[in-house]
Order: structure tokens, then sequence, then C-alpha cells
């Protein structure tokens, strides 16, 4: 059943996750490529559509797979509703409980010792893991590997200009300007961007 | 006494007030954590006074050690020491119910827009944003492994065994790192060093 595949799949992710919302991202990849749920292009178009509408991205990423998923159950859009009602609180279940947990009973949970010890490992390994997911998706998405027939690497043109001119104004509005480029910003600038390059014909 | 008094009069706030303040952290907070605490900080510490800038602080600390998106922690955090569990449970659902609202609208009306030329057009450049966003704050994020030799290790090792498994397509699960990080976190600092400071220590003796 969908529904509880949901909810135990982003419990898991709600559970797993620390340091804030991209600790969630290689998580959530794992969990819709392997379900079966989305493509790797869609999952990326979802980060997108997260950083522009408001709130923390986890809740974003969670309503939006569970609105996915059970607008495709028998239940229709009903389905969207309550599969997405169901993915987002499964995701923010484990930190209610724990953090409630911490406010009855121990003040100082953080300064726990072997609470600090044990982060000190899982800290490296959830920074190692948004790094290794960061530049797995910039080969998918540049050089996108053909895995039907014979592997071949192609070179996608459109996108690697389209990135070197995106961190390209980034440099310009960070370091000349020295002025902050809002995560917004950033994606509007790809949405104008690909549609330039697009309907030019630029390269 | 006096002054005990009002700041234990302070504390009470009403759970309606607990779920509209968050409610209004969540609509405004776009592009996730770190917006999300310099909005907190002006509502919270700024303007309401419901919590010191130590405070807050010493929230974002625990946040980190604690598993969730760190402005649930907060809500639920604060929600409960301002008004118990249903304080908790307001604070909590105000930061989720606009944020969910909102996202399932998108959801709902996506689908249909990709079929667009324009559309798909103006997303192969999201994709590229998308992509240099994650890959700066990842980059952000690896400065803090500098802190020890330890940390820097597992950060490598972790890394490359990632990719390696992608490309050989072999399914281990990113769950099972985390749990190996931290078993050895345990192991190394509360285990280890100890064990090796206390043979230096008898070997002076």
């Amino acid at each position: 059943m969908i529904f509880l595949r949901l909810f135990l799949e982003f419990l898991k992710i709600g559970l797993f996750t620390f340091g804030g919302g991209y600790g969630m991202i290689p998580l959530v990849r794992e969990t819709v490529l392997k379900n079966g749920w989305m493509s790797e292009s869609e999952f990326i178009n979802m980060i997108g559509l997260s950083e522009v509408t408001p709130g923390p991205i986890a809740i974003n990423m969670a309503t939006y797979v569970g609105s996915l998923q059970g607008s495709a159950s028998s239940l229709g859009a009903f389905g969207g509703f309550l599969g997405s009602l169901i993915a987002t609180i499964a995701v923010i279940l484990p930190a209610f409980i724990v953090m409630l947990i911490f406010s009855i009973f121990l003040k100082k949970f953080g300064e726990q010792k072997h609470i600090k010890n044990a982060l000190k490992g899982i800290n490296p390994v959830a920074i190692a893991l948004i790094m290794s997911t960061a530049l797995i998706l910039l080969s998918d998405v540049l050089f996108p590997i053909n895995t039907t027939g014979s592997v071949s690497v192609s070179f996608n043109r459109t996108s690697i200009f389209i990135f070197l001119l995106i961190a390209f104004i980034y440099l310009i509005i960070t370091k000349v300007l020295k002025k902050k480029a809002h995560p917004i910003f950033m994606i509007c600038l790809g949405a104008l961007l690909g549609l330039v390059v697009n309907y030019i014909n630029l390269i | 006494m006096n002054c005990l008094m009002k700041s234990e009069e302070a504390k009470k706030v009403s759970s309606w007030k607990l779920f509209l303040t968050f409610m209004k952290l969540g609509l405004f907070s776009f592009g996730g954590g770190a917006a999300m605490l310099m909005l907190i900080k002006e509502e919270i510490v700024t303007k309401k006074g419901w919590m010191s800038e130590e405070e807050l602080a010493e929230m974002v600390g625990l946040s980190e050690s604690t598993p969730g998106p760190i402005a649930i922690n907060l809500a639920t955090y604060l929600g409960y020491r301002k008004h118990g569990f249903l304080g908790a449970l307001c604070a909590t659902l105000g930061v989720m119910v606009p944020t969910f609202l909102i996202m399932f609208i998108v959801s709902m009306f996506f689908r249909n827009l990709m079929q667009y030329e324009p559309v798909q057009y103006a997303f192969i450049g999201v994709k590229c944003a998308v992509v240099f966003l994650i890959l700066r704050v990842a980059f952000s994020l690896a400065k803090q492994v500098k802190s020890s030799s330890f940390a820097v290790i597992l950060f490598l090792i972790v890394a490359i065994l990632m990719i390696l498994f992608h490309y050989l397509n072999i399914d281990f699960s990113a769950i099972y790192f985390i749990l190996i990080g931290l078993f050895l976190g345990l192991l190394v600092y509360s285990l280890i060093i100890p064990l090796t400071q206390k043979h230096k220590e008898e070997v002076k003796k």
C-alpha cells in the first residue's frame, strides 16, 4: 500500500537527517529512485521548486513526493492530498518527538558527552553524503551517461554552457559586487538562461 | 523575587499566538534553513523577546545534534517552553501547514505545466542552478570538516565510496553510512582516545 510506504520511507528520512534541509537531499534522492517514484531529472526539478516555495525544503519535498504518489493511487486527487499529508507528517514526526523528549527530560541533551562524540562521526559522514550527491548530480546533468546499449558519456552542451554562465554571474555578484546571491535569484536566473539559450540557439 | 515572577509571567504565550508566529516564519522563509534563521532571530529574539540570542545560538547547536529540519526542532522546543505539549504541537503545525498547502498546490499544477515547451526549456536552466546551489552548500559545509584528521579521513572515504557505489550500481543506503559514522564517532572519541590517554598517564607514572 502506497500510503504506508510513504509514511515509513519519510519517517526513515526524517530520522536519519542531520544538520538541516540539504542533509535530506541524499536520502530523498535514494528513496525516490529506489522506489521508482521519480527520475533523477524530476528529482532535480523538485529541488528547484522547493527552493522557490516558502518553508523548510524537507517539508516541500515530502509534500511533493506524497502528492505525486498519492494521486497515482486509485483515490485520485484526494489520494494526492492524503499522500502529501502522510509524507509531510512522517518527515517531521521524528524531529518533533525527539525535541519534545529533550524539552521534557534533559535540558542539556546536546552537551551529553557521548552524543557529542557520536556527532563527531555523523557530521563528516553527512557532509560527505551531500558532497558526493552534489558531484553525482553535477555529472548527471552536465555529462549524462548513456547506459542503454554500450556505455557512453555524452556532453550536454547547453547545460554546460548555462552552468558556467551561472557560476560566472555568481562570482561577479559575490566577489566583485560583494553582494549576496539569494537562492531564489539563482533559480530564476537559471530559468531565464534556460529560456534565452534555448530560444536564441546560442549553442 | 519580583523579577523572577515577571519572567515566569512572560513565559506564557497562547497556543494560537505560537501557531500564528511560526506560520509567519514558515511563510516568509525561502530557500532553506539559513534564511529562516535570520528571520527567527528578528522575530523571536528582537521583536518578541521569547528567547535571548545566546539561547538561540545554543538551540541551533542543539538542532544539529537532533534529526530533522531546524525549523521544526526550534518550533517544538520553543512551543513546549511557552505552552507545554499543546504549544509544541501548535508551533510545529504552524511551520508545517502553510508550507504544506502551498507545495501541495504547486505539485498539482506543475505536472501539467511541464508539457509546455517554454517550461521545459526554463527547467533545463533551473536544473543547472539547483546543481550549482547544492555544490555551493556542499563546499561551504566541507570547510567544517578540517577540524580533525579523523573527520577528514571519514569524509573522504564516505564521499569516494558513495560515488563508486553510484557508478557500479551497488545498492548501499546512505543510512548505513550515517550509522557507521555514529558508531565510529563513539568508538574513537568515547573508547579509544580515553583509553590511550589513560595508558599514557600510567606510563608516565
